[in-house]
């Protein structure tokens, strides 16, 4: 069943390719379909699948033209490249079903900030993935009672952080074992709900209101002031302003659930950026991923 | 009697054909001035209000009479089939199924814009359909002028060659 439906999502963004490369990409036997991570198509290269043993390229396919990567473009935009250009610019923008395409090419840069990309040399198609129950390990060990203790995700890029804060934040908002809490998510990428015409495209919970395309910093504030939320979450603490908002946030009796880019504690505090949040105990728990062998593994510790 | 009728329906003959020569190309100046409107408000929707492009092309073919909405109409429906075919190509089977009756510059204007609706950002496209609509403008002004002077010649000369025809079967 599960399988089924990673091999729906794999045809689902593979129907973002045109006709040629659609073909090539449904081609892929089906136990590939089913964990593949990303389509890379790249001008002059044949269409090539990421798996979780590498990348490789599809069999018996012609190079990719710049034409077609255009192609690609106008049809998870449908047609109107000028209503995702604004996420473009940050160098992907997401479509419906929740697929992410990175977007590489020449920059057009106006004022000192890129305005557009022309001649794309290279797109990178994300096959969304939800994976519900892979909070299940961790969930319980985030309450000390009847409170839910604000946690931070670490783990390196690819490590898993955004699939466990979108099921962690879809337990808290259903209330799956504990009394459900009202989530405000600052989704500035789109990845954690991957909204679409004011519809989470992945499931984040019936009790969850989200700020999607906004920066971080504003939107953790805006739902801070305007949705009354119990928990705020973030993916990606990456600026001052954002630990600036969750500073703000923990000081108003929210619980933070948040996601950073680092290997350990140890790797954390040897980071400026993140002393506030630690000094002022802004976090209780810290959920470590790891990828092992057998799978990823998380470690929760207490801060 | 029956030689009368006949002169007279010579002569309403002649003069129908003047004035319906004269009703194309006034027809035509409509066209191309509803057609630039079309752009303009094509232009506002991305702008303003980052409309979807068959959002915008559905409010274009309500918006305006045939055959311009018409081709707005014939366009969305294309677009069922994007990922099959580019846009490019569904708005140029738009142009080609719908009954513009358009030459020359103003309809390479238009087939040309099927290669920059929906690819460009913002400010492309902004440039692009502020260009074909000024040039769809220009052509729709070059049209009414042409509409008034000759078809007030096509009428007159219905007109004559109707009456010449019926002086001749009297």
């Amino acid at each position: 069943m599960r399988e089924q439906g990673d091999v729906t999502r794999y045809l689902q963004a593979s129907a973002l390719l045109p006709p040629r490369l659609r073909r090539q990409a449904e081609g892929l036997d089906r136990a590939s379909q089913a964990v593949a991570e990303e389509l890379r198509l790249r001008a002059g290269r044949p269409l090539a699948v990421v798996c979780p043993r590498g990348e490789r390229p599809l069999a018996g396919g012609e190079p990719v033209s710049p034409a077609e990567l255009e192609q690609v473009v106008e049809i998870a935009t449908r047609a109107s490249a000028h209503t995702a250009l604004e996420r473009m610019r940050s160098g992907f923008f997401t479509v419906p079903g929740g697929h992410r395409i990175g977007i590489c090419g020449t920059a057009v840069v106006k004022d000192g900030a890129v305005s557009n990309l022309r001649q794309l040399s290279s797109l990178a198609i994300r096959v969304a993935r939800q994976v519900p129950g892979a909070a299940a390990q961790v969930a319980d060990r985030l309450w000390e009672g009847a409170a839910f203790q604000s946690t931070l995700i670490l783990s390196p890029p690819g490590g898993g952080k955004t699939t466990l804060l979108r099921d962690l934040i879809r337990r808290l908002s259903d209330g799956v074992g504990h009394p459900a809490l009202r989530v405000g998510v600052a989704d500035e990428r789109g990845e954690v709900a991957a909204m679409y015409n004011g519809l989470p495209q992945l499931d984040v919970g019936g009790q969850t209101d989200v700020m999607d395309g906004c920066p971080k910093a504003e939107g953790l504030m805006m739902l801070l002031r305007g949705m009354n939320p119990q928990v705020l979450a973030a993916d990606e603490i990456t600026a001052p302003q954002d630990c600036a908002a969750l500073l703000l946030a923990a000081n108003c009796g929210v619980g933070l659930l948040c996601t950073a880019h680092a290997n350990d504690l140890e790797d954390l505090k040897s980071r400026p950026l993140y002393r506030p949040l630690l000094e002022h105990r802004c976090f209780q728990k810290l959920a470590v991923l790891t990828r092992r062998p057998e799978g990823r593994h998380c470690q929760v510790y207490q801060l | 009697m029956i030689r009368l009728l006949g002169a007279l329906l010579t002569a309403g003959g002649g003069a129908f054909l003047g004035f319906s020569a004269a009703g194309q190309l006034k027809r035509r100046a409509r066209v191309l001035r509803q057609l630039a409107g079309a752009l303009e408000q094509m232009d506002r929707e991305i702008a303003f209000r980052l409309t979807p492009m068959p959002q915008l092309m559905e409010e274009l073919a309500a918006g305006y009479p045939p055959p311009v909405g018409t081709l707005f109409a014939n366009c969305r429906k294309g677009m069922e089939q994007l990922g099959e075919r580019t846009l490019a190509e569904i708005w140029r089977q738009a142009l080609a199924d719908t009954e513009l009756d358009l030459e020359g510059r103003a309809a390479a204007v238009l087939d040309e814009l099927g290669e920059v609706l929906g690819r460009f950002g913002e400010d492309g496209l902004h440039a692009a359909l502020v260009r074909a609509g000024e040039e769809l403008t220009r052509e729709g002004e070059l049209a009414r002028e042409d509409g008034e002077k000759r078809g007030r010649m096509y009428q007159v000369l219905g007109l004559a060659w109707g009456a010449l025809l019926a002086i001749l079967l009297l």
